[in-house]
């Protein structure tokens, strides 16, 4: 059972313009609704699980001291 | 010492938010170019149906687009909050790309992006189309600038460790960007987000075809996505070859892991087909090769040795012994910064002192290891070979199924058979979960396959990690995991709810009654 390629019969309101009908702004405010929600989301997420954690010191002389231990001895490995 | 929990927890944070954030890149990446083909279409024939189709296409991308926008964004935050050592060390230069994707081409993609859905009735076609065109550039270049940095992580190039300042800064900012690692990663991800978006179109073509709905539109649009896909699902698996063309000794140590490859082979290694890595004994059991294959992708040679597992990480181990010359250097220049002898050996082996810095794992003071810490260490560069090897194997096997599908689709799409095949069109519905699976799991081969290292032969994952508790990473990990769980139910209900209702419901077209296929079949 081949069906032709053909068009099909055509927008349902022709004249309208599909952004501006009930169904499409309906859609925007579902979309803007979880834009919102999602960012107060995340800033909860931000301000109860992760700002209280204290800031990790960053400064050369931490980075140094974390990465590269204070010299007890001076021998060279081979 | 280094806290491995923490450690730990902060890798499952920063591979969780990344998993969940790369299940929206791929259809934004491959879905956008879909609809600037069907929209051009639409300007060139000014038929309203390939409008209908941009516009129907173009809710559900709005849908992937909101729900996946920002959720890219806490990644970046985790550098400061759960990586900060990581910043520190490397953020002049993995900072700049970042930067750039956040200033040049998310606002562009977000600006234009607004356009897209509300400029309908306000621009021209041909204005309309400009703008298409330049939400697919935006998001395309966001890619870019992400992969340029995470091509810098597997590949450190055009960059200086500072003694002074602790920490690597930019020496040729083209070679970070021209970085060929960089360059091969983008190619093959966006190809891969290309097919993912023309099996999303596929799929839920298909699935309007078997119920008879909308079938002048679906057949429109499975034909745009045969077409598209095939072209791409061809270049994922070309470009990927060049992904597999081996660069640094750490990459080489990934690409042996793949390949569970576990003794240097005669050049040109085999590929093996099939097998069973057994980490205990280093042997790949039932292996499958075929000749020639690794070698000549891996070295574009047929002379080039592909050194094994095992000699690279005796590589490995005369890297760490180096490195603690450099280690060592560093403390003298820590004490003393003008001392001239300890910059010199420190110039001299700064390309491994990365190497010494995978003992501060399990000791305060590298330079007390042993002989045994020494080979722990060099071990510990041999990333998960199970892992990798069949994600890898599985990911492949998904490539070559898309470039059979897509030519059968296209076949099929140019002979104008598309409804009469419900078996292929069936087909087609259920593979719509395979692309974000290689997607994934080509993600899981990159990057977990770059461990132990966060930057490559630089500066260990480990080290990376900031000085917070476990409980409070253990914290906001429960916090996202839960958050994006529950966006990832709100996606798919809301994904569902506008196919379901499909361009007829949406109220864009009206749907000719037709006999659906599934029914017919069943006659």
């Amino acid at each position: 059972m081949a069906r032709a390629f053909a068009d099909p019969p055509g927008p349902a309101h022709p004249a309208t313009i599909w952004s501006r009908t009930a169904v499409a702004r309906r859609f925007g405010r579902e979309i803007l609704f979880l834009i919102v929600l999602k960012i107060v989301l995340l800033t909860l997420l931000w301000w109860v699980a992760i700002k209280p954690a204290p800031r990790a010191d960053t400064t050369p002389a931490a980075v140094a001291k974390h990465l590269v231990s204070q010299p007890t001895h001076a021998p060279s490995r081979p | 010492m280094i806290n491995e929990l923490v450690v730990d927890l902060s890798r499952a944070q920063f591979a969780a938010t990344a998993l969940y954030h790369f299940l929206f890149v791929p259809l934004t990446l491959g879905l956008v170019w879909m609809l600037v083909i069907m929209e051009t279409v639409y300007v060139m024939t000014g038929r309203e149906i390939w409008k209908r189709m941009t516009q129907f296409w173009g809710v559900l991308f709005g849908i992937n687009f909101a729900m996946g926008v920002a959720t890219g964004l806490t990644m970046e935050f985790q550098f400061g909050t759960n990586w900060a050592y990581y910043s520190h060390y490397v953020g002049d230069i993995f900072g700049t790309p970042l930067a750039i994707e956040g200033l040049m081409a998310f606002f562009l993609e977000s600006t234009f992006v607004g356009l897209f859905f509300f400029g309908w009735d306000r621009l021209t076609p041909v204005k309309h189309l400009v703008v298409t065109v330049l939400v697919a550039i935006g998001s395309n270049l966001s890619a870019l600038w992400i992969l340029i940095a995470n091509g810098w992580m597997q590949y450190p190039v055009g960059s200086v460790f500072n003694f002074e300042t602790m920490r690597m800064e930019v020496t040729s900012f083209t070679e970070v960007m021209f970085n060929p690692v960089a360059q091969a990663k983008f190619v093959h991800t966006v190809s891969a987000g290309y097919v993912t978006g023309a099996m999303f179109v596929m799929s839920i073509s298909a699935w309007f075809l078997l119920r008879g709905r909308n079938v002048a539109f679906a057949k429109r649009s499975m034909t745009v996505a045969a077409s598209f896909g095939l072209a791409s699902a061809l270049s994922v698996v070309v470009l990927g070859d060049e992904s597999g063309y081996a660069l640094g000794d750490n990459q080489r140590m990934k690409l042996a892991a793949i390949e569970a490859m576990w003794d240097t082979e005669p050049a040109p290694a085999s590929f093996t087909v099939f097998g069973w890595p057994d980490v205990e004994q280093r042997k790949t059991h039932f292996a499958i090769h075929i000749p020639y294959v690794m070698g000549i992708i891996a070295t574009r040679t047929v002379d080039k040795v592909l050194p094994g597992i095992n000699e690279l990480e005796k590589t490995a181990e005369k890297n760490v012994r180096r490195g603690l010359l450099a280690y060592d250097a560093l403390q003298k220049l820590q004490a003393n910064p003008k001392d001239a002898v300890a910059k010199q050996v420190l110039d001299h082996n700064v390309d491994v002192l990365g190497y010494a810095l995978l003992l501060k794992r399990w000791m305060d003071d590298p330079l007390k290891a042993t002989d045994a810490d020494i080979k722990r260490a060099a071990t510990s560069t041999i990333p998960n070979v199970p892992v990798l090897f069949w994600s890898f194997r599985i990911m492949v096997a998904c490539g070559f199924y898309f470039i059979a599908l897509f030519a059968l689709a296209f076949w099929y799409a140019s002979r104008r058979e598309l409804e009469r095949r419900a078996w292929f069109l069936r087909l087609a519905l259920y593979s719509l979960p395979l692309p974000w699976i290689a997607a994934e799991l080509g993600w899981i081969v990159a990057e977990y396959g770059r461990q132990p290292w966060a930057i490559d032969g630089v500066l260990p994952t480990a080290l990376g990690v900031s000085s917070v508790s476990a409980a409070q990473v253990a914290t906001s990990l429960t916090g996202f995991v839960v958050f994006y769980t529950a966006l990832l139910v709100v996606d798919v209900i809301l994904m569902r709810k506008y196919i379901r209702l499909g361009p007829d419901g949406l109220g864009m077209w009206r749907s000719k009654p037709v006999t659906p296929l599934s029914a017919a079949n069943a006659d």
